[in-house]
């Protein structure tokens, strides 16, 4: 059966070519600069970064496809990183110490020209990819930036929630921190005595009212919220749901109330008189209920418990009344996120371990030592989970620009969708080889590679007219090569409605 | 009509980029190579589609009056008639909207030398009706393809795909039908057949009188033949919307076939000089010239047989509901909205049942997609008439609904069974003959 949504793509002939042709010029150029390991992860980053577009582009699968397109944002991320970043090290490792300052200059432009080779094969490497299915437009693109942004958020959220709660772990517990920090530490250190810790030698009414008050308030959103009258056909239930709520609503006022005596007693009126005026047995009730750290840190639990209620219950019911498919699409890449933050957090250690060391192995000199010994004295503070967490939030984040900028240049027609494989091939084999021309390739090699770029456009460009206007399996060579087939979709196929 | 394509952006951008990393990295080397992406740059800004071009196309189809649902082979012949070589010819044969291709491709991009010609060959599925193919469009490039020239290039040869259903040329003439225009009954009565004798009436015609045994024992007896009366045959046509679903792209829908398969016996019997009536239920009033008649049905009692213009009518109000209300390969109706189709146009059982004759027989043509059929059969076996139910299945493929629907089709045919009509399965890779002579020596042989 012919399909009629691969008929009218490019031939498979040029297809076949652009991707022979790209792969070809790009690793004979990567050779001559001799970054391999770089390079290949970031060969590896590009085809996942066109498989993710494919994977986007799936209408019937659309669960199955997010979330391939969301597991596939790790790679991508970690081949565009090594590509550059990689890179770098790598060369840096190779150039330098340089031996004369004179010479700094033409290192840097060197190690630069080399990078860009990289980057530029990766390019073209995914140009040919998303050429082979002609996958690559505005809507995946759109979609692969939307998957791999909303991957990014657990692992990079947690990361930065873990990473912020150490420093500021740290900030409160040391009045050393320098600059900003000594400030940010006494505000930390003031805001939990007064809110979690009160010293217990005089009442603390006004926020033990108020976190009464909004402990009520939630536990009554909450008992509202959640489906108890639906579930049941007995009216008693729904009476005594309505009661109960009652009841906490008028609890939350009479503690709302409180606040203000509270206020007066706490910042306005002296200990000692309040002291003579509630007698001292009262007083000291009072003071030992009111600054209790136990019923403080149980209302802020119950209203973390309750908010959390509130958001489950939102979620589900949301949920309830969307179709199926929609959900699986817009859950899936955080639940992608979800499992590569768990994965993370399970290899933090050696992960890390291996990571660091393989930095300190590459990078030249004293640099080497010195990396190790600010990277050890950073991970003994954060540990190895916030920092591997982050870090491969960053990495995410990386590859969600990535698609970002993909998107942006078809959004803005730099690219046309129709040949916008065959132009990023072309495109990147032509930086390829303007860079590697500056590095010093041989003149030949140099040339070849640009009429391969030449040929990459014109050969693509020219099947992927030919394919629209023709189809995939019309006689091109003079020869009837058209199989025999069962049926074609629809008469529309036959007609010559493509041409104006 | 030529238009200038611009594909040179991706060979300019890569001029300006070696030119630009040259500059900054001071490399000569760069400056000679932007010279390659700038000849292809220069190359397509010059090239042009060559002058005074010109093309014969000749088109040849194959079978002249094919059945419905043949495939037909299409040659389209265009030959360079002019003085240069084109080095990139497209062409698109204008193949009719309504019909299907169903092998090779009407498409193709060739070079041609002048005077040298090619061929363009493909297949398309038939249908009822006569189908005009439009000018074959061309498309000419120079080899930089930074040019188009679009032209509709007049096509000698055949020019329409003509299938007319050829009803008199029907392979039915050798089926023999033993009894036309009467149908023995058990009744008795006057007739030619001796059925019994009983006594005698005042009233009864005196030549019936049983004289020999009046002689013999003094009783006066009266004798009875088998009575014969006047039988109409009914063809019933399944037209509704359920029915308008084909088993392959480009191929007839079940209702087509069934009213393919009552034009054909409709025809050989007025050549037997049966009296027949057509309905075809599930037309609406556009689609019947003159609409339909008050009681809602498609009903025609044609003088002269599927030649007569009110069959023609009727059996063009069918292909027109097929081609107006058909049912795409992907299961969506294309009907308008509102009201669906099937409750707009389906007949109430009762309504065709009150227009029936009290002697007719029934010839029911359908494809039994939905219940409305089964429902209808089992009324008229309820009330004794003769039934004969000829079903083309349209119910093949491989997919897991073809499966379904051939499944539930499949106990459709068995409640037909059980009701005693006769029941002629017409499975489509069978020609349609088999299944005529079929229903007609079951018609007949009663």
């Amino acid at each position: 059966m012919i399909d009629d949504r691969t008929e009218w793509r490019p031939t498979t002939a040029s297809t076949g070519l652009v991707v022979f042709v790209t792969l070809l010029t790009a690793t004979v150029l990567v050779r001559a600069i001799g970054v391999a390991v770089p390079a290949a992860l970031g060969g590896a980053g590009a085809v996942a970064l066109a498989l993710a577009v494919w994977t986007a582009g799936w209408d019937r699968h659309r669960t199955l496809g997010t979330v391939l397109t969301s597991l596939l944002a790790l790679p991508i991320g970690v081949g565009v990183v090594a590509a550059t970043v990689g890179t770098v090290i790598v060369l840096a490792g190779v150039f330098f110490p340089v031996e004369s300052l004179s010479r700094l200059p033409a290192t840097v432009v060197d190690l630069s020209a080399r990078a860009m080779v990289v980057v530029g094969a990766a390019g073209a490497v995914f140009g040919a990819s998303v050429a082979i299915g002609h996958v690559l437009d505005r809507e995946t693109a759109r979609r692969t930036a939307e998957a791999s942004l909303k991957t990014t958020i657990p692992p990079l959220g947690v990361g930065l929630v873990l990473v912020a709660g150490e420093a500021l772990r740290y900030l409160e517990s040391t009045r050393d921190a320098p600059g900003v920090g000594a400030v940010l530490g006494d505000v930390l250190r003031t805001t939990t005595t007064i809110v979690f810790e009160p010293p217990a030698v005089r009442p603390s009414v006004t926020t033990f009212l108020l976190l009464v008050a909004a402990a009520l308030l939630v536990v009554r959103r909450t008992v509202g919220a959640l489906p108890l009258t639906e579930l049941t056909t007995d009216p008693a239930v729904e009476r005594a749901v309505a009661s109960v709520r009652s009841w906490l609503l008028r609890a939350a006022v009479v503690a709302g109330f409180g606040v203000p005596v509270g206020f007066f007693t706490d910042y306005v009126f002296p200990p000692e008189r309040l002291q003579s005026v509630v007698t001292p047995p009262a007083f000291d009730l009072l003071t030992a209920v009111t600054t209790a750290p136990p019923a403080r840190r149980l209302a802020w639990r119950v209203i973390a418990l309750c908010v959390a209620t509130l958001v489950a219950v939102a979620v589900l019911r949301r949920t309830a009344r969307t179709a199926a498919d929609r959900i699986g699409a817009a859950v899936a890449p955080f639940a992608a996120g979800s499992g590569v933050l768990v994965a993370a957090a399970l290899v933090a250690g050696p992960v890390l371990s291996a990571a660091r060391g393989w930095v300190a192995a590459t990078l030249p000199g004293e640099f080497g030592p010195r990396f190790r010994e600010l990277s050890g004295s950073v991970v003994d503070f954060y540990g190895p989970v916030p920092i591997v967490l982050t870090g491969v939030g960053f990495v995410l984040l990386v590859a969600a620009v990535a698609a970002m900028c993909l998107w942006l240049v078809l959004l803005t027609k730099y690219l046309d969708d129709r040949t916008a494989g065959v132009g990023i091939a072309s495109g990147a084999l032509f930086v390829v080889a303007a860079f590697a021309g500056v590095v010093g390739v041989p003149t030949a090699l140099l040339f070849g590679s640009l009429v391969a770029a030449v040929l990459v456009w014109d050969v693509g460009e020219f099947g992927t007219t030919l394919g629209e206007e023709i189809g995939r399996r019309a006689d091109t060579l003079g020869r009837n090569w058209s199989t025999r087939r069962e049926r074609w979709p629809s008469a529309g196929s036959a007609s010559p409605s493509p041409w104006p | 009509m030529t238009d200038r394509v611009r594909r040179w952006g991706v060979p300019l951008a890569g001029t300006v980029t070696l030119l630009s990393v040259g500059l900054l990295a001071a490399e000569p080397a760069l400056f000679a190579g932007a010279a390659i992406p700038l000849a292809s740059v220069l190359v397509g800004s010059l090239s042009r589609v060559p002058s005074g071009a010109t093309l014969d196309a000749d088109r040849t189809v194959a079978a002249a009056a094919p059945t419905p649902g043949d495939p037909v082979d299409v040659t389209l012949t265009v030959e360079n008639t002019g003085r240069r070589t084109l080095t990139d010819v497209r062409i698109v044969d204008g193949v009719p909207a309504e019909l299907t291709v169903v092998s090779g491709s009407p498409r193709a991009c060739r070079s041609l030398r002048p005077g040298e010609s090619t061929t363009v060959e493909y297949a398309v599925r038939s249908k009822r009706g006569t189908y005009a193919f439009e000018d074959p469009v061309v498309r000419i490039r120079p080899l930089a393809a930074t040019e188009i020239a679009t032209a509709t290039v007049a096509a000698t040869g055949d020019t329409a795909l003509t299938c007319a259903n050829v009803v008199a040329e029907a392979p039915l003439a050798d089926a023999t039908l033993p009894r036309a225009g009467t149908l023995p009954t058990d009744s008795g009565g006057s007739g030619l057949e001796f059925h019994a004798t009983r006594d005698y009436q005042s009233g009864d015609p005196v030549s019936r009188i049983d004289w020999r045994r009046l002689a013999k024992t003094g009783e006066l007896t009266t004798v009875e033949y088998r009575e014969e009366q006047a039988v109409r045959t009914v063809l019933v046509v399944d037209a509704r919307p359920p029915t308008r679903v084909t088993p392959e792209a480009g191929y007839p829908t079940g209702a087509e076939l069934s009213a393919y398969a009552a034009e054909r016996l409709l025809d050989a019997l007025s050549r037997s000089s049966v009296v027949a009536s057509v309905t075809a239920v599930g037309l609406a009033d556009e689609d019947l010239v003159g609409g339909l008649g008050p009681d809602g049905l498609a009903w025609t009692d044609p003088d002269g047989g599927v030649e007569s213009p009110q069959a023609s009518r009727l059996f063009d109000g069918v292909q027109s509901a097929a081609a107006r209300d058909s049912v795409a390969p992907d299961g969506g109706a294309t009907h308008e909205e509102g009201e669906p189709a099937s409750e707009r146009t389906t007949p109430d059982v009762e309504t065709l049942l009150a227009r029936l004759p009290p002697t007719a027989q029934v010839v029911v043509f359908s494809p039994l997609l939905d219940d409305w059929p089964t429902e209808l059969i089992t009324s008229l076996r309820a009330r004794s008439y003769p039934t004969t139910v000829v079903s083309p299945d349209v119910t093949r493929g491989e997919g897991a609904a073809e499966t379904v629907v051939a499944l539930e089709r499949r106990l459709r045919l068995q409640s037909v069974e059980l009701t005693g009509a006769t029941l002629i399965d017409w499975d489509l890779d069978e020609p349609i003959d088999i299944a005529m002579r079929a229903s007609l020596a079951e018609l007949f042989n009663r």
